[in-house]
């Protein structure tokens, strides 16, 4: 045991934990359970968002890790997918025992019911079934596709055939032998249900088909394409030696040929980790500021304790107990909750994030790429951070108390009448002036580059923040001006008394309101942004989106849920009698100096002049640089790769490096990796494909657009054919999507800082159990007691409505033109609800009012 | 007299007529799923009788040599195998030019034995025709797996097998014999069934030269090596249940060749052979009445846990000269056991040395004991 | 009243060596902003002696003692507990000189709620650290003393007044201190429990030979102390 342990303080501290503060514990069960709760709930919720987030994000395109085991490394080609043809050219590399080489070629496919609505996305992915059996995982789990190899030809091949995991099976109704509907690039198939995969012991996502390469190619119209060759090292035990595994990597490039690239398994995960890191950071951060939120909560129940043991301590004090002595009996009683509030947050964290990962990964799906839901894995950072956080802040929560305890005088004092401790800090404005003034400072700082090509604000973030607690802590001279406002045209004896208190601006009013300022400004802050972004979307599809009709391939949605529609699919669509005119988009992904962007092909003299557009600079007011492919861009395109005065910048196409000069920008709050669009013969010739992933179709005036719609559904059933309300209709509902994590933790946020106003409520009144009891015996009526109370409580809600609404409108300037430019490198139009501004305030001054008011009677009955 | 005469010969026909067990049975067209089944009086032309013949259901190449590191005392044992399995019938057809067919199937086995380290290192790989697998006709031109072979364009072919952990072989093999082709007309028979036949070629003596890479430095070696190459379409009559095969290469310039077709019950299957090759290449060869297959002793593996009796001694009557010769194989490793990428068809595979009668070394040979961990019939059916 | 024959018992302090007193107070002010309390208080008590503290609210009685234990600063003067000048220390020494020298008893008790009778007791030895055992005989004497023996596990809510005075007592002398303070300590009880009390006081200061400083108004308390003392506008005034 360290020595420190055995000193004076530390024995003192230790008896008076298990002799008094345990005892108490004892006694107010309920009180403890609840500040323990609080703790959970906090580390909860962040355990919660990181694991369901990196459930959500986890498993992305190497499904068929399941069945194939663990990818060491991956090679593929530059841009683009590699060519059959180009794997003679790595028979050498396949001969080497030492590791495995599996071709991969995958893509969506959107399994149909039978009358043909889309049910869900399956992920449709093609391996060599035979050279799977040499992998070891393979062999391990005894997966097997034919029943014997005798016949191993019945199950490869062309023909299509899939094999499904148990549980879609189940979920579905199928059995082998049995047709599985789908649709893929706007054509329809029925496949072959050949086997089942997986089981309780051996699960595989449930999303996931297998087949034969051969097939799946056919499947996926992509005969001679292949989307990587993934290669797994034979000796598992070698995984483990960064020295071995490094001799291997250095083998395989040397063997490698000419027009593939060698990537590291774990790269192509960071690149994906890279894409979603932005997403995952704003959730983080803001379930950082539900933790910081929860913290006050704590703060308060604890100094409620303290004000409750008021007399004890001071007798304490009186028999000699010093203050350090108290300090640390307090701080250890904050360490004990917080380690069995982290402790039980863990677990709470697994269960929120049980609940979140399905909409989380809907939010990753509909913005990034198509995810599948992995099981939820607490790890040992997981538990790290939670006990870490949890403790953290339970011990940051109890230092006011712990203060406030050790500044108790004694028994002597105290008993001669109301005491409250100092916090005479809350009262100099320096503290928050100081925060205030570090915040504007922090707005100078560049967004930090993260890799992948997505940016952080911090500088944002950082002025966000001490703006938020810097304003919090100028609050309470806020509430001052109001009540002594108020004082000049107050009646009645009840609410005269209570604006004198609110008046003199006790340290305990100020806390209360800080901690209900903080709340209000983030959900003001949130709600502006998140109504901007709506307002921005609207009008921007008032404008841009002026055709009839919208045609894509059918599929259960999501950002990378696409094959393509197929040629000859288009060219019949786009040729009908009732259309003048067909704004056809293609689009590929390519690699950009960081990280990827997007590479779109369009009728580009359409775009100058009848499709509409918001343009940010318009066609031709940028001079295009020389020796370059003439662009439009995106206005996240230009911010990113700093175009917007013009410029050229290179692109990795699957042909090699590309030129484009941009010539005008426009608005697109499609993606945030941006996006150029250059004319499309030039795009086809670039990306070697022909597969247009939608198109908007012009009709003849006079023509009933929902009639060609319908007759378009009956003879394409494979393709999504909208009118423009319907689009509109499913947009807005992605974006409400995206947003509803927001809303659960702004509900968090909010929730937690009104009980921590309750709980403030009731230290103020408990504080002044000496007047209460004054104003008793003098025949101050019970109503009275309850109106007044309840007029502190709304004048606190009122103050903290104000301050925290002025705050968050500057929180909402910051998240609109400096944290969301600097973050996705859009322009937004500020939106302000005054009615939900209003309906906020209101909802919190009658809650204030009736918290104040109950708290005031239960504070009244316990005086009889 | 007369009579007694017709007595004499008529019993003297019986006799000589139970004294040929194995006697000629015309293997028909084609197998009962359409596979054409080897013909007779074949005379294999070189170099395609080196190459593929897709139509048929199995083939397989098969190298095992004894090799020695120029200058040092190192001794090396290596058996290569590439297996070729058809899917059907029309397999043979048209060129399959896919890069992940469905015509062939290819399984390679190689096997590397340090007999000086007493280590021994094998691999399989199973692949399809196609990028990592395939087989040209007309000429040797193979590659499956870690195993590639191609004629060298001067007699001869060269050879490079990958072990793991970076370790290769680069040889040379330069036939010093003319090739045999076994069995009655040129036919191999492994059984009663009239489609088990097979087209056996071998080069019974094979000079090698070349290369072993380990850790990134090269070992010369020299030494000797057999080749089989078997095409056929029904190998093993569904009463086996397994074989025990070798080839013997003596210090005097000849070549035994013998295999015991092992039955369910225990037996020797009659179509058992043992086959000699002198030094002009001519073969004679005795059936299983006319030959020994003597276990000595077994070795049980720890890996597995399966018994195979790896000495053996064979003790057989040549058919030209009536001596009985026996050929005493010892193993030089006992850890020869070469075991797939499932536990499903372990064998035993490796170097041994030949010792006469009185116990001097006469010579080296290959052993393979296959089919003690289950039946390999069904394998070989079709 | 038990004596201590069972059990061992505090050792009772070193009879006065007529140069060191339980307590001096030398010319001691104390104002609080512009209004004087103490004007000059001067004030002696030798070792095992027994002295009432009396006068009129307002007097400045409670202010004095708070100087006298430490609590509250003088302006002025000398305060010295057995040669200790509390005007000289920091706020640990003060402390320590509470846990170690003074003993203090309340009018309203002040007992620690969550814990036993004996607990109550054992707390003083904890804070200065003694040895459990000693700590635990020590405070079944003073129960004994006191006759709380059978009342010992009990919390004080289950206590009667008398009974808390009485655990407060035998707490309050628990680290033999050189000096008792007692403020109004019968002000709550009864007349019977609160003459039973005072007798108990007496015993203990006798037999412990504890300094004891009793302040009251009730001149029927101040018939256990050898002297009295009066206190008038905050200063003592001449005896009769």
């Amino acid at each position: 045991m360290p020595s420190f342990v055995s000193s004076p303080i530390w024995r003192v501290a230790f008896a008076l934990l298990t002799k008094s503060t345990l005892r108490h514990w004892g006694q107010a069960k309920g009180s403890y359970l609840l500040i323990i709760a609080i703790v959970a709930l906090g580390v909860g919720s962040l355990n919660g968002i990181r694991q369901a987030s990196r459930a959500a994000t986890a498993n992305f395109g190497l499904f068929n890790e399941a069945i194939s085991g663990r990818s060491d490394f991956l090679i593929e080609a530059p841009a683009g997918p590699i060519r059959e043809t180009q794997l003679p050219g790595l028979a050498p590399l396949s001969r080497q025992p030492d590791w495995h080489l599996l071709p991969v070629i995958e893509g969506p496919f959107t399994q149909v019911s039978a009358d043909g609505e889309p049910q869900r996305l399956l992920r449709l992915i093609g391996l060599d079934l035979v050279a799977v059996a040499n992998l070891p995982t393979f062999i391990d789990r005894e997966f097997a596709f034919g029943q014997a190899e005798s016949r191993w030809n019945d199950w490869v091949g062309a023909a299509p055939r899939v094999w499904i995991s148990s549980s879609l099976a189940a979920d579905s109704g199928l059995k082998v032998g049995d047709s599985l509907r789908g649709a893929v690039g706007g054509r329809m198939h029925e496949l072959e249900v050949a086997g089942m995969l997986g089981d309780a012991d051996n699960p595989v996502p449930e999303d996931l088909l297998i087949a034969d390469l051969p097939a799946a190619q056919a499947i996926l119209t992509r005969v001679g394409e292949i989307d990587r060759i993934e290669a797994v090292v034979n000796d598992r035990a070698a995984r483990q030696s960064p020295a071995r595994m490094a001799e291997i990597e250095d083998r395989v490039r040397a063997l490698l040929p000419e027009g593939l690239v060698f990537r590291a398994a774990a790269e192509r995960i960071a690149e994906r980790a890279d894409m979603t890191a932005a997403f995952r950071l704003n959730l983080t951060i803001l379930s950082l500021i539900a933790i910081l939120v929860g913290a006050y909560l704590i703060l308060q129940a604890l100094d409620t304790a303290v004000v409750r043991r008021r007399a004890e301590l001071a007798t304490l004090k009186s028999l000699g107990v010093g203050q350090r002595a108290l300090f640390l009996t307090l701080m250890l009683e904050s360490l004990l909750i917080g380690t069995l509030g982290s402790i039980l947050g863990l677990g709470v964290g697994v269960l929120l994030a049980s609940g979140a990962v399905h909409l989380l990964a809907d939010t990753v799906n509909a913005l990034y790429f198509a995810t599948s839901v992995e099981a939820i894995r607490m790890s040992g950072v997981d538990i790290a951070t939670g006990l870490a956080v949890g403790i953290g802040f339970s011990l940051f929560a109890g230092l006011l108390p712990a203060r406030d305890a050790m500044f108790t005088p004694p028994a002597q004092i105290l008993s001669r009448g109301d005491w409250s401790p100092g916090f005479v800090w809350l009262r100099r404005p320096w503290t928050g002036l100081a925060l205030v003034g570090a915040g504007l400072l922090c707005l100078l700082l560049p967004p930090l580059p993260l890799a992948g090509g997505a940016r952080l604000p911090l500088g944002g973030f950082l002025a966000a923040g001490c703006g938020i607690i810097g304003a919090a802590l100028l609050s309470g001279q806020t509430l001052v001006w109001i009540a002594r406002a108020c004082q000049r045209v107050a009646v009645g004896a009840a609410t005269k008394l209570a604006l004198s208190r609110l008046a003199d601006g006790s340290s305990r009013h100020r806390l209360a309101v800080a901690g209900l300022v903080v709340a209000v400004a983030m959900v003001t802050g949130m709600v502006q942004m998140v109504g901007s972004f709506r307002v921005s979307i609207e009008r921007w599809f008032d404008v841009r989106f002026q055709a009839e009709l919208y045609v894509s391939e059918r599929t259960a949605g999501g950002a990378s849920a696409v094959n393509g529609i197929a040629p000859e699919v288009l060219q019949a669509v786009t040729t009908g009698p009732a259309v003048t005119f067909a704004d056809t988009l293609y689009i590929s992904p390519v690699g950009a100096p960081s990280g990827r962007t997007y590479l779109g092909g369009v009728d580009l003299g359409a775009w100058s002049g009848r499709v509409a557009q918001i343009w940010i600079k318009d066609p031709g007011a940028l001079a295009p640089a020389a020796d370059a492919q003439p662009a439009f861009i995106s206005e996240t395109f230009a911010r990113r790769f700093d175009l917007m005065e013009g410029g050229k910048i290179t692109l990795a196409t699957p042909t090699g490096s590309r030129d484009v000069t941009p010539i005008g920008i426009y608005a697109d709050y499609g993606n945030e990796f941006g996006s150029a669009v250059i004319a499309a013969e030039v795009w086809k010739q670039w990306i070697q494909a022909d597969r247009a992933i939608n198109t908007s179709l012009y009709l003849q005036p006079g023509t009933d657009a929902n009639v060609v719609r319908d007759a378009l559904r009956l003879r394409f059933p494979g393709l999504e054919i909208r009118n423009a309300q319907e689009l509109r209709t499913l947009a807005l509902g992605i974006f409400e999507q995206t947003f509803r994590v927001t809303s659960a933790l702004n509900g968090i946020g909010l929730t937690v800082a009104i009980v921590g106003l309750a709980l403030g409520l009731f230290s103020l009144f408990a504080e002044s159990a000496g007047t209460w009891a004054t104003l008793r015996r003098i025949g101050f009526p019970a109503k009275s007691f309850a109106l007044t109370a309840g007029v502190e409580g709304a004048g606190i809600a009122l103050a903290a409505w104000l301050s925290g609404t002025f705050v968050g409108l500057c929180l909402g300037w910051l998240l609109i033109y400096v944290i969301n430019v600097q973050s996705f490198g859009w322009t937004l139009v500020w939106h302000l609800p005054v009615g939900a501004f209003l309906g906020l305030g209101a909802s919190l001054v009658v809650f204030g009012f009736l918290a104040g008011a109950l708290t005031g009677a239960w504070h009244r009955r316990g005086l009889s | 007299m007369k009579k007694w005469l017709t007595i004499l010969v008529l019993i003297g026909t019986f006799v000589s007529a139970q004294a040929e067990p194995n006697p000629w049975i015309e293997p028909p067209l084609t197998t009962e799923r359409n596979f054409p089944v080897p013909r007779p009086d074949v005379v294999p032309e070189i170099p395609a009788a080196h190459g593929s013949y897709p139509a048929y259901a199995i083939e397989w190449w098969y190298w095992v040599g004894h090799l020695r590191a120029a200058e040092t005392d190192e001794q090396f044992g290596f058996q290569s195998t590439v297996f070729r399995r058809a899917a059907g019938p029309d397999a043979g057809d048209a060129e399959d030019t896919a890069q992940c067919g469905d015509d062939q199937l290819f399984m390679s086995h190689a096997g590397l034995s340090d007999l000086t380290a007493g280590r021994y290192t094998h691999v399989e790989r199973i692949y399809r025709g196609g990028w990592q697998a395939h087989s040209a006709e007309g000429q040797l031109d193979l590659a499956a797996g870690p195993i590639m072979a191609m004629e060298n364009g001067q007699g001869g072919f060269s050879m490079t097998v990958s072990y793991p952990d970076d370790s290769r072989l680069e040889l040379t093999l330069t036939p010093t014999k003319p090739m045999v082709s076994f069995g009655d007309r040129g036919l191999s028979r492994k059984g009663a069934d009239p489609a088990a036949v097979s087209w056996y070629w071998s080069y019974s003596r094979k000079a090698v030269r070349g290369q072993l890479w380990r850790n990134g430095e090269a070992t010369a070696v020299e030494g000797v090596a057999w080749m089989d190459h078997e095409i056929s379409s029904s190998q093993l009559g569904s009463n086996l249940a397994g074989w025990d095969w070798t080839a013997i290469q003596l210090d005097d310039g000849t070549e035994v060749k013998a295999y015991r077709l092992r039955e369910n019950d225990g037996g020797m299957d009659p179509w058992s052979a043992c086959y000699w090759i002198d030094e002009a290449g001519e073969v004679s060869y005795v059936y299983a009445d006319r030959f020994e297959w003597r276990e000595i002793d077994a070795w049980t593996s720890d890996d597995t846990g399966l018994t195979y009796p790896t000495s053996v001694d064979i003790v057989a009557r040549h058919p030209d000269t009536d001596i009985i010769r026996t050929y005493r194989l010892r193993p030089l490793l006992d850890e020869q056991e070469f075991r797939g990428n499932r536990a499903e068809n372990p064998y035993w595979e490796g170097a041994c040395e030949v010792l006469d009668e009185n116990g001097d070394r006469i010579g080296l040979a290959y052993l393979e004991l296959a089919g003690y961990g289950g039946g390999l019939a069904a394998q070989l059916a079709q | 009243m038990t004596t201590t024959a069972t059990r061992s018992a505090p050792e009772p302090n070193d009879p006065p060596d007529g140069t060191t007193g339980a307590l001096a107070v030398n010319q001691l002010r104390k104002s609080y902003g512009a209004v004087e309390v103490l004007h000059g208080v001067d004030l002696d008590v030798q070792p095992g002696e027994r002295v009432a503290l009396m006068g009129p609210s307002g007097s400045g009685k409670s202010t004095l003692l708070n100087c006298i234990c430490g609590i509250e600063p003088a302006d002025a003067g000398q305060i010295l507990i057995s040669g200790a000048d509390l005007t000289k220390m920091n706020a640990a020494e003060l402390e320590r000189t509470r846990r170690e020298s003074i003993g203090y008893v309340f009018q309203s008790f002040h007992l620690l709620p969550t814990l036993t009778a004996r607990e109550n007791v054992e707390f003083p030895g904890q804070l200065i650290g003694l040895a459990a055992r000693e700590r635990r005989e020590r405070a079944g004497a003073l129960l004994d003393q006191v006759g709380m023996s059978h009342r010992a596990e009990h919390l004080p809510d289950a206590l009667s007044g008398g009974e808390r005075q009485r655990v407060a007592l035998a707490r309050a002398v628990m680290n033999s201190p050189r000096l008792v303070l007692a403020d109004e300590p019968t002000g709550s009880l009864d007349s019977v429990i609160g003459d039973q009390v005072l007798e108990l006081l007496q015993t203990i200061s006798d037999e412990l030979n504890i300094a004891l400083l009793l302040v009251t108004h009730d001149t029927d308390c101040a018939r256990i102390c050898h002297r009295t003392v009066r206190l008038h506008d905050g200063r003592i005034a001449k005896p009769d």
